[in-house]
């Protein structure tokens, strides 16, 4: 069957795909009965794509990252990740919506944390650690406690944190959700910046359908609880973006898509 | 921030204190003598002081006695707690077979087992460190447990994302995570060390600040009793401030007490 497609249309290859939702569902069992948290969720997402998912409150957008991260069992379906390598699972970044600093490491340390979970070679580790401060304009942070920090601060230590074993795989669930306005904006073309320099399949859950446009390939909207992928939204606005691009036609007419789609499903 | 400077603040800070106890002492001496209380009964602060100087000697050793019973004490409680804190909330099985007897434990009073701890362990120092360990063990096992336990979600779910394995997870979150509520339950601890080894010298002993208490009271040297008394609240109040200070030494990283009375740097 694949042969056939490729036969009659062989300029388009396939994508090969990173990772695989394959009907993928989520029931959480509590003692006041189950509840289905999510319903039956196919998605391909190629490798070093950006994709952005919206939904309302509670349709299950952190549960997803988190069976993606391993940190919670899928009930049906599965999910497959193609890394290639002999590991099964890829090499993760996670950024959650607070910082989730260690309060008793200094800054540097709090960044060294994972290398030294995998184990790195520390002068490696230091020297790439001080590279991300450097990116996100820190460097001169390194030996201050998260305490003496501001929030934005603290959420470019915990990014830095999450891009220090070079992962595969960023997932950033709304990790800008806590923070003003100005200082999401400023984060978020840093966090673009970051990606065009080192290309990595992000999965960025965002309560900003601006946000998810601005930043993403791909925006996959989900319907309320139990969540489902109402459609995914290609977004082709031209890279290198910055913040001009909110007022193009384009953006606006994503935008509104976007609204419509969890609008009406709600 | 001069050392010279923090101790100026710090002076200051207990200024209040040290006026309030000046004027009770001054209160106290002019009561005794204008009420014409009996020395055995009650003893003037001056009586008091005397006895202090006059004793100096025993009383010295008294005091090395005790201190030296309390911290032995309450360094094995501290070494024994942390690991058994540990073993408890790293596998459920532990928790399930030693955590009900450990509260069990707990809940008796510890005084009540001194008679029997000096008929195993004799009238010696043994016997009085076995008590200040216990009456100081389970306060840290407690604490030192609910600290491991009380870590973030949010930090516990990116250690499991980067895929820490226990042991990890022990030694880079729940034990740092648990020093403050440790060191919380150390400063209560380590005066209830105090307290265990004194019951134990009152029960049976021959030297030690308990005993003295024990041997002056019954001869109607009140003075001498009360100097002891005098002693034991100076004693726990240093050893509250070393743990204080050790505290601050290893967290670094908390809102140092300047900070927090607003005291400029
Ligand atoms: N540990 C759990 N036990 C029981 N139910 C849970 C658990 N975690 C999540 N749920 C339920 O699953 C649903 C999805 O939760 P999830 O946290 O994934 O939502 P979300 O889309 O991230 O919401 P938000 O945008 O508010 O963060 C919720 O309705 C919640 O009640
Ligand atoms: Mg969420």
């Amino acid at each position: 069957m694949s042969s056939k497609i490729a036969q009659i249309w062989p300029e388009v290859a396939p994508v090969e795909s990173f990772i695989d939702f394959v009907n993928v569902g989520k029931t959480f069992r509590t003692r006041t009965g189950d509840i289905p948290a999510i319903c039956d969720i196919s998605l391909s997402i190629p490798k070093n794509q950006f994709v952005a998912i919206v939904g309302p409150s509670g349709c299950g957008k952190s549960t997803l990252l988190k069976m993606l991260a391993g940190l919670l069992t899928v009930t049906s379906g599965r999910i497959d990740l193609h890394t290639g390598g002999r590991d099964p699972l890829p090499n993760v970044g996670m950024v959650f919506q607070r910082p989730a600093l260690l309060p008793w490491r200094d800054v540097l340390s709090n960044i060294l944390l994972p290398t030294q979970i995998a184990k790195l070679e520390r002068p490696v580790a230091v020297k790439r650690a001080m590279a991300l401060l450097k990116l996100v304009g820190l460097a001169e942070f390194a030996r201050k406690y998260p305490n003496e920090l501001s929030g934005g601060m603290q959420m470019r230590v915990a990014l830095c944190r999450a891009l220090i074993c070079e992962p595969t795989l960023l997932l950033m669930d709304e990790p800008f959700g806590a923070l003003d306005a100005m200082t999401r904006e400023e984060l978020s073309i840093e966090l673009l910046k970051i990606w065009q320099h080192q290309p990595k399949t992000v999965l960025f859950v965002t309560h900003s359908i601006s946000e998810a446009i601005l930043l993403a390939d791909r925006v996959v909207v989900m319907s309320a609880r139990p969540g489902r992928v109402i459609q995914t939204v290609d977004i082709d606005i031209s890279r290198p973006r910055d913040f001009s691009d909110v007022h193009s036609a384009a953006f606006k007419d994503y935008s509104s898509l976007i609204r419509e789609l969890i609008g009406t499903r709600h | 921030m001069k050392l010279g400077t923090r101790m100026v603040a710090s002076v200051a800070h207990m200024g209040p204190a040290i006026i309030t106890s000046i004027i009770l002492i001054m209160i106290w001496q002019a009561g005794t003598s204008l009420f014409n209380i009996p020395n055995w009964l009650l003893p003037a602060p001056s009586r008091i002081a005397d006895a202090l100087w006059q004793w100096r000697l025993t009383l010295v050793n008294d005091i090395g006695v005790t201190l030296l019973e309390t911290i032995i004490g309450f360094i094995f409680a501290v070494l024994g707690a942390i690991p058994i804190a540990a073993a408890l909330v790293s596998s459920s099985l532990v928790w399930r077979s030693f955590y009900p007897i450990l509260a069990a434990f707990q809940s008796i009073p510890k005084n009540a087992i001194a008679p029997i701890l000096i008929l195993w362990f004799g009238t010696g120092e043994l016997s009085k460190v076995v008590i200040a360990f216990l009456i100081s063990f389970f306060p840290i096992v407690i604490n030192a447990v609910t600290g491991m336990q009380a870590t973030d979600s949010d930090a516990m779910a990116m250690f499991k994302s980067i895929r820490a394995n226990r042991w990890q997870i022990l030694w880079h979150l729940r034990l740092p995570n648990a020093i403050p509520y440790i060191f919380a339950a150390a400063k209560v601890s380590i005066t209830l060390a105090l307290v265990g080894a004194v019951i134990g010298e009152f029960v049976g002993a021959d030297s030690g600040l308990g005993y003295v208490i024990l041997l002056s009271s019954s001869q109607l040297k009140t003075d001498l009793a009360f100097a002891s008394i005098v002693l034991l609240a100076l004693i726990g109040v240093a050893l509250f401030s070393v743990v204080g200070l050790v505290e601050k030494l290893f967290t670094p990283w908390a809102p140092s007490l300047e900070h927090m009375l607003g005291v400029p740097a």
